[in-house]
Protein backbone atom coordinates (compact mmCIF):
# COMPACT_ATOMS: atom_id res chain seq x y z
CA UNK A 1 0.00 0.00 0.00
CA UNK A 2 3.02 2.03 0.34
CA UNK A 3 3.43 2.29 -3.29
CA UNK A 4 -0.24 4.24 -3.79
CA UNK A 5 0.18 7.95 -4.03
CA UNK A 6 -0.88 10.22 -1.59
CA UNK A 7 -4.18 11.11 -3.23
CA UNK A 8 -5.12 7.59 -3.77
CA UNK A 9 -4.45 6.62 -0.12
CA UNK A 10 -6.25 9.04 0.90
CA UNK A 11 -9.59 8.37 -2.03
CA UNK A 12 -8.89 4.89 0.66
CA UNK A 13 -9.21 6.46 3.63
CA UNK A 14 -11.97 8.77 2.58
CA UNK A 15 -14.22 5.10 1.77
CA UNK A 16 -13.68 3.56 5.18
CA UNK A 17 -15.83 4.29 8.53
CA UNK A 18 -14.91 6.25 10.82
CA UNK A 19 -13.67 3.78 13.13
CA UNK A 20 -11.58 1.92 10.53
CA UNK A 21 -10.18 5.65 9.84
CA UNK A 22 -9.25 5.54 13.79
CA UNK A 23 -7.45 2.49 13.17
CA UNK A 24 -5.59 3.40 10.03
CA UNK A 25 -4.03 6.48 12.32
CA UNK A 26 -2.76 3.97 14.52
CA UNK A 27 -1.10 2.34 11.93
CA UNK A 28 1.82 4.56 11.82
CA UNK A 29 3.23 7.90 10.93
CA UNK A 30 2.19 7.90 7.36
CA UNK A 31 -1.40 6.76 7.50
CA UNK A 32 -1.75 8.49 10.81
CA UNK A 33 -1.12 11.69 9.07
CA UNK A 34 -3.55 10.74 6.05
CA UNK A 35 -6.37 9.58 8.19
CA UNK A 36 -5.93 12.60 10.16
CA UNK A 37 -7.68 14.90 8.04
CA UNK A 38 -10.08 12.62 7.21
CA UNK A 39 -10.99 11.94 10.99
CA UNK A 40 -10.96 15.39 11.72
CA UNK A 41 -12.36 16.99 8.54
CA UNK A 42 -15.85 17.02 10.31
CA UNK A 43 -16.23 17.58 13.39
CA UNK A 44 -19.48 17.39 15.75
CA UNK A 45 -20.19 19.03 18.81
CA UNK A 46 -23.27 18.20 20.89
CA UNK A 47 -24.28 19.94 24.03
CA UNK A 48 -22.84 18.24 26.88
CA UNK A 49 -19.63 18.19 29.10
CA UNK A 50 -17.55 15.59 27.25
CA UNK A 51 -18.48 16.64 23.73
CA UNK A 52 -17.87 20.24 25.27
CA UNK A 53 -14.59 19.22 26.55
CA UNK A 54 -13.18 17.01 23.50
CA UNK A 55 -13.48 20.03 21.09
CA UNK A 56 -11.71 22.43 23.30
CA UNK A 57 -9.09 19.52 22.84
CA UNK A 58 -9.41 19.52 19.60
CA UNK A 59 -9.21 23.10 19.03
CA UNK A 60 -6.01 23.48 21.50
CA UNK A 61 -4.54 20.82 19.47
CA UNK A 62 -3.20 22.81 16.04
CA UNK A 63 -2.16 19.91 14.37
CA UNK A 64 -5.67 18.52 13.99
CA UNK A 65 -7.44 21.82 14.25
CA UNK A 66 -6.03 22.57 11.08
CA UNK A 67 -7.43 19.68 9.14
CA UNK A 68 -11.25 20.94 10.58
CA UNK A 69 -13.31 21.96 7.65
CA UNK A 70 -16.60 21.98 8.54
CA UNK A 71 -18.41 21.93 12.33
CA UNK A 72 -21.58 21.38 13.57
CA UNK A 73 -22.98 22.38 16.82
CA UNK A 74 -26.13 20.39 17.82
CA UNK A 75 -27.61 22.17 21.09
CA UNK A 76 -31.70 21.66 21.13
CA UNK A 77 -31.80 18.27 20.51
CA UNK A 78 -30.70 17.45 23.79
CA UNK A 79 -33.23 19.12 25.19
CA UNK A 80 -35.89 16.96 24.67
CA UNK A 81 -35.35 14.79 27.05
CA UNK A 82 -36.26 16.66 29.88
CA UNK A 83 -39.94 17.39 28.05
CA UNK A 84 -39.92 13.58 27.75
CA UNK A 85 -39.02 13.01 31.56
CA UNK A 86 -41.44 15.94 32.18
CA UNK A 87 -44.04 13.81 29.97
CA UNK A 88 -43.53 10.53 31.89
CA UNK A 89 -43.29 12.24 35.74
CA UNK A 90 -46.54 13.63 34.78
CA UNK A 91 -49.01 11.24 32.63
CA UNK A 92 -46.86 7.88 33.39
CA UNK A 93 -46.01 8.77 36.82
CA UNK A 94 -47.93 11.70 38.34
CA UNK A 95 -47.35 12.44 42.07
CA UNK A 96 -49.80 10.17 44.55
CA UNK A 97 -49.47 7.44 41.94
CA UNK A 98 -47.60 4.54 43.53
CA UNK A 99 -44.93 4.48 40.59
CA UNK A 100 -42.13 5.45 42.01
CA UNK A 101 -40.13 2.31 42.06
CA UNK A 102 -36.47 1.50 41.57
CA UNK A 103 -36.49 2.19 37.92
CA UNK A 104 -38.66 5.86 38.32
CA UNK A 105 -35.58 6.79 40.61
CA UNK A 106 -33.14 5.81 37.84
CA UNK A 107 -34.86 7.43 35.35
CA UNK A 108 -35.30 10.65 37.44
CA UNK A 109 -31.78 10.87 39.17
CA UNK A 110 -30.38 10.82 35.20
CA UNK A 111 -32.18 13.70 34.19
CA UNK A 112 -31.98 15.31 37.34
CA UNK A 113 -27.95 15.05 36.70
CA UNK A 114 -28.65 15.77 32.87
CA UNK A 115 -30.07 19.36 33.77
CA UNK A 116 -27.59 19.88 36.55
CA UNK A 117 -24.49 19.08 33.86
CA UNK A 118 -26.56 21.36 31.25
CA UNK A 119 -27.33 24.30 33.74
CA UNK A 120 -23.34 24.16 35.07
CA UNK A 121 -22.20 24.15 30.97
CA UNK A 122 -24.27 27.43 29.95
CA UNK A 123 -21.79 30.00 31.25
CA UNK A 124 -18.74 27.83 29.31
CA UNK A 125 -20.24 27.15 26.51
CA UNK A 126 -19.52 30.64 24.63
CA UNK A 127 -16.26 30.31 25.31
CA UNK A 128 -14.97 27.32 24.52
CA UNK A 129 -17.40 27.84 20.91
CA UNK A 130 -15.57 31.38 20.73
CA UNK A 131 -12.12 29.63 20.86
CA UNK A 132 -12.98 26.98 18.54
CA UNK A 133 -13.77 28.85 16.32
CA UNK A 134 -10.76 30.83 16.35
CA UNK A 135 -8.53 27.64 16.26
CA UNK A 136 -10.16 26.04 12.73
CA UNK A 137 -7.96 27.83 10.61
CA UNK A 138 -9.03 26.52 7.47
CA UNK A 139 -13.47 25.57 8.46
CA UNK A 140 -15.42 26.35 5.56
CA UNK A 141 -18.85 25.24 6.54
CA UNK A 142 -20.55 25.75 9.92
CA UNK A 143 -23.78 24.01 10.96
CA UNK A 144 -25.94 24.87 14.16
CA UNK A 145 -28.59 22.63 14.78
CA UNK A 146 -31.68 22.06 16.38
CA UNK A 147 -33.56 19.56 17.91
CA UNK A 148 -37.42 19.24 17.36
CA UNK A 149 -38.82 20.24 19.85
CA UNK A 150 -41.43 18.69 22.10
CA UNK A 151 -45.07 20.09 21.63
CA UNK A 152 -46.24 18.31 24.74
CA UNK A 153 -44.17 20.22 27.22
CA UNK A 154 -46.44 21.93 29.80
CA UNK A 155 -45.08 21.09 33.07
CA UNK A 156 -44.37 24.82 34.87
CA UNK A 157 -41.91 23.04 37.17
CA UNK A 158 -39.15 22.98 34.05
CA UNK A 159 -39.96 26.10 32.20
CA UNK A 160 -36.99 27.92 34.19
CA UNK A 161 -34.67 25.41 33.03
CA UNK A 162 -36.03 25.82 29.54
CA UNK A 163 -35.64 29.64 29.59
CA UNK A 164 -32.68 29.08 30.44
CA UNK A 165 -31.23 26.87 28.19
CA UNK A 166 -32.85 28.64 25.12
CA UNK A 167 -31.07 31.37 26.32
CA UNK A 168 -27.90 29.46 26.30
CA UNK A 169 -28.26 28.54 23.07
CA UNK A 170 -28.51 32.24 21.69
CA UNK A 171 -25.74 32.22 23.67
CA UNK A 172 -24.48 29.65 21.82
CA UNK A 173 -25.71 31.26 18.89
CA UNK A 174 -23.68 35.00 19.66
CA UNK A 175 -20.18 33.37 20.62
CA UNK A 176 -20.31 31.27 17.24
CA UNK A 177 -21.09 33.92 14.59
CA UNK A 178 -19.40 36.75 17.05
CA UNK A 179 -16.37 35.14 16.60
CA UNK A 180 -17.28 34.30 12.48
CA UNK A 181 -18.36 37.97 11.94
CA UNK A 182 -14.61 38.97 13.15
CA UNK A 183 -12.84 36.25 10.35
CA UNK A 184 -14.99 38.32 7.83
CA UNK A 185 -14.21 41.22 8.79
CA UNK A 186 -10.22 40.38 9.08
CA UNK A 187 -10.90 38.42 5.48
CA UNK A 188 -10.98 35.34 7.25
CA UNK A 189 -8.67 33.15 9.32
CA UNK A 190 -7.89 31.18 6.10
CA UNK A 191 -4.24 31.00 7.14
CA UNK A 192 -2.98 30.75 3.36
CA UNK A 193 -4.28 34.31 2.66
CA UNK A 194 -6.02 33.23 -0.44
CA UNK A 195 -9.03 34.87 0.55
CA UNK A 196 -9.46 38.54 -0.59
CA UNK A 197 -11.39 40.91 2.54
CA UNK A 198 -14.79 41.26 0.33
CA UNK A 199 -15.10 36.93 0.57
CA UNK A 200 -16.07 35.24 3.52
CA UNK A 201 -13.90 32.48 4.20
CA UNK A 202 -16.90 30.28 5.14
CA UNK A 203 -18.65 28.44 2.50
CA UNK A 204 -21.75 27.67 4.39
CA UNK A 205 -22.88 29.06 7.60
CA UNK A 206 -26.75 27.10 8.95
CA UNK A 207 -28.80 26.86 11.13
CA UNK A 208 -31.53 23.74 10.86
CA UNK A 209 -34.50 23.03 12.72
CA UNK A 210 -35.26 26.04 13.89
CA UNK A 211 -38.52 26.06 12.16
CA UNK A 212 -39.74 23.12 13.38
CA UNK A 213 -40.04 24.92 16.77
CA UNK A 214 -43.17 26.53 17.70
CA UNK A 215 -42.60 30.20 17.06
CA UNK A 216 -45.32 31.25 19.66
CA UNK A 217 -43.76 28.19 22.09
CA UNK A 218 -40.95 30.50 21.87
CA UNK A 219 -42.28 33.78 22.63
CA UNK A 220 -43.35 32.60 25.29
CA UNK A 221 -39.88 32.14 26.71
CA UNK A 222 -39.19 35.72 25.69
CA UNK A 223 -36.51 33.91 23.22
CA UNK A 224 -38.38 34.17 19.95
CA UNK A 225 -38.18 37.46 18.59
CA UNK A 226 -34.73 37.72 20.18
CA UNK A 227 -33.19 34.87 18.69
CA UNK A 228 -34.55 35.95 15.51
CA UNK A 229 -33.18 39.29 15.71
CA UNK A 230 -29.79 38.01 16.95
CA UNK A 231 -29.92 35.68 13.70
CA UNK A 232 -30.76 38.32 11.55
CA UNK A 233 -28.16 40.63 12.56
CA UNK A 234 -25.70 38.39 12.37
CA UNK A 235 -26.43 37.35 9.08
CA UNK A 236 -26.31 40.91 7.59
CA UNK A 237 -23.42 41.27 10.10
CA UNK A 238 -21.71 38.70 7.73
CA UNK A 239 -23.19 40.01 4.64
CA UNK A 240 -21.66 42.83 5.11
CA UNK A 241 -19.93 44.27 1.75
CA UNK A 242 -21.81 41.76 -0.10
CA UNK A 243 -23.00 42.38 -3.27
CA UNK A 244 -26.45 40.05 -3.42
CA UNK A 245 -29.00 39.14 -1.08
CA UNK A 246 -31.27 35.92 -1.92
CA UNK A 247 -33.76 35.09 1.31
CA UNK A 248 -35.93 32.31 2.01
CA UNK A 249 -39.10 32.24 4.16
CA UNK A 250 -39.77 28.99 5.91
CA UNK A 251 -42.77 27.06 5.87
CA UNK A 252 -44.06 27.55 9.28
CA UNK A 253 -43.47 31.48 9.61
CA UNK A 254 -46.47 32.77 11.09
CA UNK A 255 -44.86 36.70 11.89
CA UNK A 256 -42.81 37.46 8.90
CA UNK A 257 -44.13 41.13 8.55
CA UNK A 258 -42.34 41.37 12.07
CA UNK A 259 -39.36 39.71 10.85
CA UNK A 260 -39.28 41.68 7.33
CA UNK A 261 -39.92 45.18 8.94
CA UNK A 262 -36.53 44.04 11.25
CA UNK A 263 -34.63 42.45 8.32
CA UNK A 264 -35.45 45.10 6.13
CA UNK A 265 -34.41 48.08 8.13
CA UNK A 266 -31.39 46.26 8.48
CA UNK A 267 -30.70 45.70 5.31
CA UNK A 268 -29.95 49.16 4.55
CA UNK A 269 -27.16 48.93 6.34
CA UNK A 270 -25.63 46.41 3.48
CA UNK A 271 -23.10 48.74 1.51
CA UNK A 272 -22.81 47.10 -2.09
CA UNK A 273 -25.33 45.35 -2.42
CA UNK A 274 -26.74 44.65 -6.21
CA UNK A 275 -28.34 41.77 -6.09
CA UNK A 276 -31.97 40.67 -4.09
CA UNK A 277 -34.25 37.64 -4.22
CA UNK A 278 -36.44 36.48 -2.10
CA UNK A 279 -37.43 32.36 -2.88
CA UNK A 280 -41.28 32.42 -1.43
CA UNK A 281 -42.37 29.05 -2.55
CA UNK A 282 -43.25 27.69 1.08
CA UNK A 283 -45.02 30.22 2.44
CA UNK A 284 -47.11 33.56 1.73
CA UNK A 285 -46.14 33.19 -1.82
CA UNK A 286 -49.38 36.38 -3.15
CA UNK A 287 -47.45 38.62 -0.56
CA UNK A 288 -44.07 37.15 -1.93
CA UNK A 289 -43.46 41.39 -3.16
CA UNK A 290 -44.07 42.74 -0.06
CA UNK A 291 -40.18 43.50 1.20
CA UNK A 292 -39.03 44.79 -2.45
CA UNK A 293 -40.62 47.63 -2.07
CA UNK A 294 -38.68 49.08 1.48
CA UNK A 295 -35.65 47.40 -0.49
CA UNK A 296 -35.64 49.13 -3.31
CA UNK A 297 -36.06 52.43 -1.54
CA UNK A 298 -32.90 51.78 0.28
CA UNK A 299 -30.77 50.48 -2.52
CA UNK A 300 -31.38 53.13 -5.49
CA UNK A 301 -28.37 51.12 -6.92
CA UNK A 302 -30.41 47.49 -6.89
CA UNK A 303 -29.32 46.01 -10.44
CA UNK A 304 -31.50 43.22 -9.74
CA UNK A 305 -34.34 42.73 -7.72
CA UNK A 306 -36.75 40.05 -8.02
CA UNK A 307 -38.93 37.83 -5.90
CA UNK A 308 -40.05 34.20 -6.63
CA UNK A 309 -41.18 30.83 -6.37
CA UNK A 310 -37.91 28.50 -8.10
CA UNK A 311 -37.75 25.41 -9.35
CA UNK A 312 -36.65 23.11 -6.77
CA UNK A 313 -35.55 20.88 -9.77
CA UNK A 314 -33.86 23.64 -11.50
CA UNK A 315 -32.42 24.94 -8.46
CA UNK A 316 -30.75 21.78 -7.35
CA UNK A 317 -29.22 21.04 -10.59
CA UNK A 318 -27.53 24.42 -11.17
CA UNK A 319 -26.61 24.19 -7.78
CA UNK A 320 -23.22 25.25 -8.08
CA UNK A 321 -24.45 28.34 -10.57
CA UNK A 322 -27.11 28.75 -7.59
CA UNK A 323 -30.53 29.61 -9.16
CA UNK A 324 -28.88 32.24 -11.97
CA UNK A 325 -31.13 30.27 -13.93
CA UNK A 326 -34.11 29.50 -12.09
CA UNK A 327 -37.48 28.99 -13.34
CA UNK A 328 -40.79 29.77 -12.32
CA UNK A 329 -43.25 27.34 -12.70
CA UNK A 330 -45.97 28.55 -9.75
CA UNK A 331 -49.10 30.11 -11.03
CA UNK A 332 -48.64 33.01 -9.10
CA UNK A 333 -45.32 33.92 -10.39
CA UNK A 334 -46.64 36.71 -12.48
CA UNK A 335 -48.06 38.61 -9.06
CA UNK A 336 -44.80 38.40 -7.75
CA UNK A 337 -42.93 39.79 -10.82
CA UNK A 338 -44.76 42.19 -11.46
CA UNK A 339 -44.17 44.55 -9.04
CA UNK A 340 -40.46 43.39 -9.43
CA UNK A 341 -40.73 44.71 -13.25
CA UNK A 342 -41.95 47.85 -12.54
CA UNK A 343 -39.16 48.47 -9.82
CA UNK A 344 -36.48 48.23 -11.18
CA UNK A 345 -36.87 47.41 -15.12
CA UNK A 346 -36.46 44.38 -17.33
CA UNK A 347 -33.28 43.18 -18.26
CA UNK A 348 -32.63 41.60 -21.76
CA UNK A 349 -35.80 40.45 -22.44
CA UNK A 350 -39.18 42.13 -23.51
CA UNK A 351 -41.67 38.89 -23.18
CA UNK A 352 -43.90 39.92 -19.98
CA UNK A 353 -44.24 36.38 -18.63
CA UNK A 354 -41.97 34.18 -20.51
CA UNK A 355 -38.96 32.82 -19.37
CA UNK A 356 -37.03 34.83 -21.69
CA UNK A 357 -38.12 38.15 -19.44
CA UNK A 358 -37.46 35.98 -16.35
CA UNK A 359 -33.95 35.07 -17.89
CA UNK A 360 -32.88 38.58 -18.89
CA UNK A 361 -33.67 39.29 -14.83
CA UNK A 362 -31.61 36.90 -13.57
CA UNK A 363 -28.59 38.10 -16.39
CA UNK A 364 -27.09 40.75 -13.55
CA UNK A 365 -25.83 37.08 -11.82
CA UNK A 366 -22.27 36.56 -12.47
CA UNK A 367 -21.99 32.82 -14.39
CA UNK A 368 -18.76 32.05 -12.52
CA UNK A 369 -17.04 33.41 -9.48
CA UNK A 370 -17.21 32.24 -5.92
CA UNK A 371 -20.61 31.68 -4.36
CA UNK A 372 -20.92 32.65 0.00
CA UNK A 373 -23.99 31.19 0.84
CA UNK A 374 -25.27 31.89 4.76
CA UNK A 375 -28.98 30.10 5.87
CA UNK A 376 -30.07 31.32 8.66
CA UNK A 377 -33.62 30.75 10.94
CA UNK A 378 -34.94 30.23 6.77
CA UNK A 379 -32.77 32.84 5.45
CA UNK A 380 -30.51 32.64 3.24
CA UNK A 381 -28.01 35.32 2.31
CA UNK A 382 -25.88 34.69 -1.37
CA UNK A 383 -23.57 36.90 -2.85
CA UNK A 384 -20.66 35.99 -5.29
CA UNK A 385 -17.10 37.61 -5.32
CA UNK B 1 -5.37 10.98 -22.40
CA UNK B 2 -6.26 10.91 -26.05
CA UNK B 3 -7.75 14.16 -25.53
CA UNK B 4 -4.57 15.42 -24.61
CA UNK B 5 -2.21 13.69 -26.62
CA UNK B 6 -5.09 14.48 -29.91
CA UNK B 7 -5.83 12.90 -33.39
CA UNK B 8 -2.73 10.35 -33.60
CA UNK B 9 -2.11 7.21 -35.69
CA UNK B 10 0.47 5.67 -34.52
CA UNK B 11 0.43 3.49 -31.23
CA UNK B 12 0.50 5.66 -27.93
CA UNK B 13 3.03 4.49 -25.18
CA UNK B 14 1.95 3.60 -21.69
CA UNK B 15 4.81 3.06 -19.92
CA UNK B 16 3.84 2.88 -16.56
CA UNK B 17 1.59 -0.47 -17.42
CA UNK B 18 2.99 -3.50 -17.74
CA UNK B 19 1.12 -6.04 -19.91
CA UNK B 20 -0.17 -8.29 -17.70
CA UNK B 21 -2.10 -5.18 -15.76
CA UNK B 22 -3.06 -3.33 -19.04
CA UNK B 23 -4.89 -7.39 -19.95
CA UNK B 24 -6.80 -6.82 -16.85
CA UNK B 25 -7.71 -3.70 -17.72
CA UNK B 26 -9.27 -4.41 -20.84
CA UNK B 27 -10.77 -7.04 -19.45
CA UNK B 28 -12.77 -4.51 -17.11
CA UNK B 29 -13.52 -2.63 -20.03
CA UNK B 30 -14.74 -5.10 -22.28
CA UNK B 31 -17.00 -6.53 -19.46
CA UNK B 32 -18.12 -2.79 -18.66
CA UNK B 33 -18.32 -1.42 -22.26
CA UNK B 34 -21.96 -1.44 -21.75
CA UNK B 35 -22.48 0.76 -18.56
CA UNK B 36 -24.31 3.72 -18.37
CA UNK B 37 -21.25 6.51 -18.18
CA UNK B 38 -21.08 8.08 -15.15
CA UNK B 39 -21.95 11.60 -13.97
CA UNK B 40 -18.98 13.96 -13.94
CA UNK B 41 -20.07 14.84 -10.24
CA UNK B 42 -21.25 12.12 -9.22
CA UNK B 43 -20.74 12.33 -5.48
CA UNK B 44 -23.37 9.72 -4.40
CA UNK B 45 -23.38 7.65 -1.43
CA UNK B 46 -23.18 4.33 -3.64
CA UNK B 47 -19.68 6.11 -4.76
CA UNK B 48 -18.96 6.55 -1.12
CA UNK B 49 -19.71 2.93 0.18
CA UNK B 50 -17.24 0.85 -0.13
CA UNK B 51 -19.01 -2.38 0.30
CA UNK B 52 -20.82 -1.31 -3.06
CA UNK B 53 -19.03 -3.85 -5.29
CA UNK B 54 -21.02 -5.68 -7.85
CA UNK B 55 -20.16 -9.34 -7.43
CA UNK B 56 -18.31 -9.49 -11.57
CA UNK B 57 -15.87 -6.81 -9.79
CA UNK B 58 -15.07 -8.85 -6.76
CA UNK B 59 -14.27 -11.54 -8.05
CA UNK B 60 -12.35 -10.06 -10.54
CA UNK B 61 -10.48 -8.20 -7.93
CA UNK B 62 -9.51 -11.27 -6.46
CA UNK B 63 -5.98 -10.95 -7.31
CA UNK B 64 -2.65 -10.69 -5.44
CA UNK B 65 -2.05 -7.21 -3.53
CA UNK B 66 0.78 -6.09 -5.95
CA UNK B 67 -1.77 -6.80 -8.80
CA UNK B 68 -4.41 -4.92 -6.96
CA UNK B 69 -2.47 -2.28 -6.33
CA UNK B 70 -0.84 -2.02 -10.41
CA UNK B 71 -4.48 -2.16 -11.00
CA UNK B 72 -5.29 0.66 -8.86
CA UNK B 73 -2.14 2.69 -10.35
CA UNK B 74 -3.77 2.24 -14.20
CA UNK B 75 -6.63 2.96 -13.45
CA UNK B 76 -5.33 5.76 -12.16
CA UNK B 77 -3.09 6.88 -14.99
CA UNK B 78 -5.34 6.23 -17.79
CA UNK B 79 -8.17 8.21 -15.83
CA UNK B 80 -10.64 4.79 -16.10
CA UNK B 81 -12.43 6.36 -12.61
CA UNK B 82 -15.02 3.74 -12.48
CA UNK B 83 -12.52 0.99 -11.78
CA UNK B 84 -10.17 3.16 -9.77
CA UNK B 85 -13.32 3.40 -7.64
CA UNK B 86 -13.33 -0.58 -7.83
CA UNK B 87 -9.95 -0.84 -7.06
CA UNK B 88 -9.91 1.77 -3.83
CA UNK B 89 -13.36 0.13 -2.55
CA UNK B 90 -11.57 -3.57 -2.70
CA UNK B 91 -8.67 -2.29 -0.45
CA UNK B 92 -10.77 0.31 1.72
CA UNK B 93 -12.98 -3.52 2.26
CA UNK B 94 -9.50 -5.36 3.15
CA UNK B 95 -8.74 -2.16 5.74
CA UNK B 96 -13.07 -2.34 7.29
CA UNK B 97 -12.96 -3.64 10.93
CA UNK B 98 -9.29 -4.85 11.23
CA UNK B 99 -7.09 -3.15 14.53
CA UNK B 100 -3.87 -1.08 13.63
CA UNK B 101 -1.77 -4.95 13.75
CA UNK B 102 -4.16 -6.75 11.57
CA UNK B 103 -3.93 -3.88 9.07
CA UNK B 104 0.21 -3.77 9.46
CA UNK B 105 0.32 -7.62 9.03
CA UNK B 106 -2.44 -7.11 5.87
CA UNK B 107 -0.05 -4.79 4.14
CA UNK B 108 3.31 -5.14 5.61
CA UNK B 109 3.73 -2.11 7.50
CA UNK B 110 6.21 -1.38 10.04
CA UNK B 111 4.91 0.75 12.93
CA UNK B 112 7.20 3.18 13.24
CA UNK B 113 5.29 5.35 16.72
CA UNK B 114 7.08 5.41 19.43
CA UNK B 115 5.10 4.10 22.58
CA UNK B 116 4.46 7.74 23.59
CA UNK B 117 3.05 8.96 20.28
CA UNK B 118 0.52 5.63 20.11
CA UNK B 119 -0.39 6.96 23.26
CA UNK B 120 -1.29 10.61 22.43
CA UNK B 121 -2.82 8.90 19.13
CA UNK B 122 -5.36 6.64 20.67
CA UNK B 123 -6.02 9.50 23.23
CA UNK B 124 -6.92 12.10 20.37
CA UNK B 125 -9.02 9.49 18.89
CA UNK B 126 -11.13 9.65 21.41
CA UNK B 127 -11.66 13.29 21.08
CA UNK B 128 -12.74 12.21 17.48
CA UNK B 129 -16.28 10.12 18.44
CA UNK B 130 -19.33 11.70 17.90
CA UNK B 131 -20.86 11.40 21.12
Amino acid sequence: MNSLPIELTDQIISLLPKKSQLSVRLVNRRFCELATAAVFRDVTTYFCKESLNRLEKIAATPRLARHVRSFEYAFIGVYSTPMSFVHFKTVLAPPGRAYHGEHMETFYTHYEEQFLEHNSLLPLEPRILRRAMCAFPHLRCVTLRHGKYDHAYNDESWSYTLKDVSLGGKRAHKALTEALAKRAETGGGGGDGEEGVDVLPLEKLSATGIPQMPFDELLNFGCGVGLVEMLTTVNIHIALQKRAVYARFPRRMEREDVLLADVVSRLKNIVNLRFWMDECDTVYCNDAYIPLFPISRAHASLSVLFSCPPSRTQASSHSSRLRCTLVLKDRNWYRVLHPAKNLVGRRGSKGGRSRGGLKGVFSGWPKKGKIVCLVMYGWVFCSAS
Amino acid sequence: MLEDVGEVTEAIPIPNVNENVLKKVIEWCEHHKGDPPAQADDDSDSRKKSSDIDEWDQKFMQVDQEMLFEIILAANYLDIKPLLDVGCKTVANMIKGKSPEEIRKTFNIQNDFTPDEEEQIRRENEWAEDR
